[in-house]
């Protein structure tokens, strides 16, 4: 604890405390996975169980205004105009980020 | 390390050009290959559960990498006649549909990979593409079975069994 404990205190400063939800953390974990391809708002809310639209929408909007994702239009079986988000790269700077200071957390812990 | 020259021999086969900037092409694509190897096919692609079901990050990189050969499907190799078979049998049964593809692909991927029963995976489906109707659903898992659990002769000589009282019920009914 001691040897690391400055160490993680220093290193949360590169953080985006914005982003410490839960719901934000799993949406960025899954998307980090999808490069390009990215996920429908749809996969996204039933995959995730993040809940009801309201709480799958906001989370998702304060993302892409962060910069983090991007959100396009895609069509689906001629009839669907579906909401495909991509992870930015600075999303998943800011996603491998939280991954190193959860490690650090997890390390020192063990 | 995925064999992307004999997925593009696949999309040959069906005439389905792949275009990575198409989303609905990308599905088809991903759970097209993920059903062949189901049932055997040795595409070599190694698949997951993702957000967006059975996936493989490894085609997607071949499919943006490789992108001419998957649009214009110049391959370069061609496929047995066994895998012809395979792949026009799947391709009728499904007829290139994203969302029967998607639900079919996800179903079959966790009772054979995860090992969930068909019930947990039903479930899982469920709750996971909860966005499409139930009669989606129970057509893509209907699919899905045809095109991966074919009958053994076991199977067939116990379903003759069951039903043939009901076959001669009928036929009697049909006399009177």
């Amino acid at each position: 604890m001691k040897d690391k404990f400055l160490e993680i205190v220093d290193y949360s400063g590169n953080l985006n405390s914005k982003l410490f939800s839960l719901n934000r953390m799993k949406i960025l974990w899954a998307l980090s996975e999808l490069g390009e391809d990215g996920a429908t708002a749809r996969q996204i809310k039933n995959g995730l169980n993040i809940g009801n639209d309201g709480s799958t929408y906001s989370n998702l909007n304060a993302l892409v205004e962060m910069g983090y994702l991007r959100m396009e239009k895609v069509t689906f079986e001629n009839k669907d105009n579906l909401e495909l988000y991509v992870i930015t790269p600075a999303g998943l700077e800011e996603w491998n980020k939280i991954k190193t200071w959860l490690d650090m957390l997890v390390c020192e812990g063990e | 390390m995925g064999d992307w020259r004999k997925a593009v021999a696949i999309f040959e086969e069906m005439a389905f050009p792949v275009n990575c900037n198409k989303f609905e092409e990308k599905l088809v694509a991903q759970k097209t290959i993920c059903l062949l190897q189901l049932k055997g096919m040795n595409v070599e692609y190694p698949f997951g559960m993702y957000v967006r079901g059975a996936y493989s990050p490894s085609l997607t990189q071949d499919y943006y990498k490789h992108s001419e050969e998957f649009q214009n499907l110049h391959s370069g190799v061609s496929l047995s006649d066994e895998e012809k078979a395979v792949v026009n049998t799947l391709d009728d049964l499904f007829e290139k549909s994203p969302s029967l593809l998607e639900i079919g692909a996800t179903y079959a991927y966790i009772v054979e990979k995860m090992h969930l029963s068909p019930v947990e995976a039903f479930r899982v489906i469920k709750e996971t593409k909860g966005f499409y109707r139930d009669t989606q659903i129970a057509k893509g898992i209907s699919k899905a079975k045809q095109f991966l659990f074919e009958p053994t002769e076991t199977d067939l000589k116990w379903l003759e069994q069951e039903t043939r009282p009901m076959q001669q019920a009928s036929i009697q009914s049909l006399r009177h």
